[in-house]
C-alpha cells in the first residue's frame, strides 16, 4: 500500500500488477469566498481492472467530490490520483462519467448520435463508432428509441443511454455518480441487474457512487464506506470475503452506525 | 388451474394500432399548422383594414387596403425610381449591420464568458447604453463617417451588438454545469467546447438575441433613413415613406409602411423555420 507507483509492468502473470487507479492520500478542498471546505480528507484506495467499486456514504460526505477529482474536474490539494500510473490532470474520455442528472445527454443529438459522438471526437472511425453504438444501444435495450431525441425519452431511458455512451467509449474506468438515485425502485432494480450483466460481459472497470447500502451490497465487488466532516474513508470491504450479500449489508450497516456514534 | 382468489389477472388484448390511430381530419391538421394560423391572423387584419377604411371613407388620410396594394404594385413596377431599389438599399444596410454587429457581439461574449473583467465590461456597457436609442448615436456617426452608407451601417451595427451580446451571454451562462462537464469529459475545451457544446446548448437564447438584434437594427434603420434621406435625397424604405409623404402620395406612404411590415414578418418567418428544424425538434423550445 505504502509504495509509490510502479513503472509500467510487463511481469509474468500471477505477480501483482499495478492497479488501474490509485488514490493516495488525496485531500480535496473547496475554496469559497467565505471558507475552506475540506470535502475529502486523505483518501487512499486502489481500483483493480474489472472491479465494481462502490463508494458509499451519506449525503455530504464527499463522494461526488472524489468522483469529480478522479474525473479530472477537481485537483487534489494534497496526495495523488493516478490512472495507470499517470497522475490525472484534466477530464478525458478514458474516464467516462455517468452523472446523476438526466440532462447529461446532448438534446440536439439523437440517442444513436449521443452514443457515437464521444467516439467520433476521439478518432474512432465512423463505421466502427456506428457498429459499437448499435451494440451498446441493443445491450441497454433501446433499439426502438435509437433515432429519438432525448426529450422523447423517460428518465430511466436517458440513464441507459448515458450508460451505453460511457461503455461504448471503452474507457479505462466508468465513473457513475448515483446514476439510479432518481429512478423508481422497479426500474432501479432492473438497471442494477443490467449494469452487472453489462460489466461482466465487457469486463469494464466501474466506480459507482451511492448512498444506498442495499445497492452497494448488491452491485459491488468492493465497497468503500465514507464518513462526513471531513469526508474520510472508514472502511474498504472485499466482497468476495463475505459469505453472502446479506452478510455484507449487515456489516456495512454496522460500520455506518459506528461512524454515526463517533460523530454524535 | 387453481383460483388464487386474492387477485385477478386482467387480460386485455393489445390495441390494433391501425384501428385506434385514426388520421386526423385535414381541417384539424391545417389548424395545427402555425404558418396557416398566422396567415389567418393576417387575413383578419387585412379584412379589418379594408372595411375599416371604406367605412371611414377618407382616402387621403386612410386609404383602403386595395388602394394601398395598387399603390404598392405601381411603386414596385415604376420604371424609374422603383420601390425595389429602396428595399434593396435598406436590406443592404440591414444585413451588413447585422453581420458586423453579430461578429462584434460574438467577440464581446467570448471575452465576457472567459474573463471576469470581460463580464464586467459587457454588463456595464449594456446598462449604460440601454436607455439610448441607436438613432441617438447618429450625430456621432455623422461626424465620423459623414453622410454616407458607412454612417448608416455604423448605426445598424451598433443597434445589433447589444441585444445579441446580452442574450448570447445569458444563454452561455445558463448552460448547465452537467452539460459543460459532459463536453469536457469528451475531451472538448476552449473554442471546441464553445462551438460543439455551448453554442447548441444556448441556441434558444441565441435565437432570441438574433431576433431582437434584427428588429432593433431595422427600427433604427428606418428612422435614420427618414432623417438622412432628406439631406441626400437618396436612401432606403424610410426615405421612400418620407418622400412620398412630401409628394402627398398617401397610398404610396401606406404601401411603404406595409412593405416594412412584410419584411419584418418575413424575417420572423425565417426564424420560425430555422427553429422548427433545430430547437423545436430537439425539445429545447416549448
Ligand atoms: N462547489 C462547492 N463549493 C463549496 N463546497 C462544496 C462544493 N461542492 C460540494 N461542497 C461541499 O463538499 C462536501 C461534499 O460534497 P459532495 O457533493 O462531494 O457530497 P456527496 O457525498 O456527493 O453528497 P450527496 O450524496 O448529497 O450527493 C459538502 O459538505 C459540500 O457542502
Ligand atoms: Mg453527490
Amino acid at each position: 500500500m505504502a509504495g509509490a507507483f510502479h513503472a509500467g509492468t510487463s511481469e509474468p502473470q500471477g505477480i501483482v500488477t499495478q492497479p488501474l487507479l490509485q488514490v493516495q492520500g488525496a485531500t480535496i478542498v473547496y475554496e469559497t469566498d467565505l471558507a475552506r471546505v475540506v470535502a475529502v480528507w486523505r483518501a487512499s484506495f486502489d481500483v483493480q481492472r474489472g472491479e465494481r467499486l462502490m463508494v458509499l456514504g451519506r449525503s455530504g460526505c464527499g463522494k461526488s467530490t472524489l468522483l469529480k477529482a478522479i474525473g479530472g474536474y477537481l485537483k487534489p490539494s494534497e496526495g495523488v490520483i493516478a490512472l495507470e500510473g499517470v497522475p490525472i490532470t484534466a477530464p478525458g474520455p478514458d474516464r467516462m462519467v455517468v452523472w446523476q442528472d438526466t440532462d447529461q445527454l446532448l438534446p440536439w443529438k439523437t440517442v444513436r448520435q449521443n452514443v457515437m459522438y464521444p467516439m467520433l471526437l476521439n478518432g474512432v472511425p465512423r463505421a466502427e463508432a456506428h457498429a459499437r453504438a448499435q451494440d451498446f444501444i441493443a445491450m441497454v435495450d433501446l433499439e426502438r428509441a435509437a433515432d429519438h431525441y432525448p426529450h422523447q425519452l423517460s428518465g430511466g431511458m436517458k440513464m441507459r443511454v448515458a450508460v451505453a455512451r460511457g461503455l461504448a467509449m471503452r474507457p479505462a474506468i466508468l465513473l457513475m455518480d448515483e446514476p439510479f438515485a432518481a429512478l423508481d425502485a422497479l426500474t432501479r432494480g432492473r438497471l442494477q441487474d443490467e449494469l452487472v450483466r453489462l460489466q461482466e460481459e465487457t469486463g469494464a472497470t466501474v466506480l459507482f457512487v451511492t448512498h444506498d447500502i442495499a445497492e452497494a451490497a448488491r452491485l459491488g465487488t468492493r465497497v468503500i464506506v465514507m464518513s462526513p466532516h471531513p469526508g474520510q474513508i472508514k472502511a474498504n470491504l472485499d466482497v468476495s470475503r463475505f459469505a453472502s450479500r446479506e452478510d455484507l449489508a449487515a456489516t456495512i450497516s454496522g460500520i455506518i452506525s459506528d461512524v454515526d456514534e463517533v460523530a454524535a | 388451474m387453481n383460483d388464487p382468489g386474492h387477485y385477478i389477472i386482467e387480460d386485455v388484448p393489445p390495441p390494433d394500432l391501425t384501428d385506434t390511430v385514426k388520421p386526423i381530419s385535414p381541417l384539424l391538421r391545417l389548424w395545427h399548422n402555425a404558418v396557416f394560423r398566422r396567415m389567418l391572423v393576417i387575413l383578419v387584419v387585412a379584412l379589418a383594414w379594408e372595411f375599416g377604411a371604406r367605412y371611414a371613407d377618407s382616402p387621403l388620410l386612410f386609404p383602403t387596403l386595395l388602394d394601398t396594394l395598387a399603390a404598392l404594385k405601381d411603386s414596385l413596377n415604376a420604371p424609374y425610381d422603383s420601390l425595389w431599389g429602396y428595399i434593396g438599399e435598406s436590406l443592404k444596410s440591414l444585413s451588413l449591420g447585422f453581420v458586423l454587429g453579430t461578429l462584434v457581439a460574438s467577440f464581446l461574449t467570448i471575452f465576457a464568458v472567459n474573463t471576469r473583467i470581460g463580464e464586467d465590461f459587457l454588463s456595464t456597457i449594456t446598462s449604460a447604453f440601454a436607455p439610448l436609442p441607436a438613432v441617438a448615436i447618429f450625430p456621432l456617426s455623422l461626424m465620423w463617417f459623414g453622410i454616407s452608407q458607412e454612417s448608416v451601417v455604423f448605426i445598424t451595427t451598433w443597434a445589433t451588438i447589444f441585444p445579441v451580446a446580452v442574450a448570447v451571454f445569458q444563454g452561455f451562462r445558463g448552460v448547465s454545469q452537467t452539460l459543460r462537464f459532459v463536453g469536457r469529459n469528451f475531451g472538448l475545451k476552449g473554442l471546441s467546447l464553445t462551438a460543439r457544446a455551448l453554442i447548441p446548448a444556448a441556441l434558444p437564447s441565441i435565437m432570441t438575441g438574433l431576433r431582437s438584434g434584427v428588429s432593433n437594427s431595422f427600427r433604427a434603420l428606418v428612422a435614420l433613413e427618414m432623417v438622412i434621406g432628406a439631406a441626400t435625397g437618396a436612401g432606403g424604405l424610410g426615405w421612400f415613406v418620407m418622400s412620398q409623404k412630401q409628394n402627398l402620395e398617401i397610398p404610396a406612404v401606406w404601401a411603404g409602411i406595409l412593405c416594412i411590415m412584410v419584411i419584418g414578418l418575413l424575417f420572423e418567418g425565417l426564424f420560425i423555420l430555422f427553429e422548427r428544424y433545430t430547437i423545436r425538434r430537439w425539445g429545447m423550445l416549448h
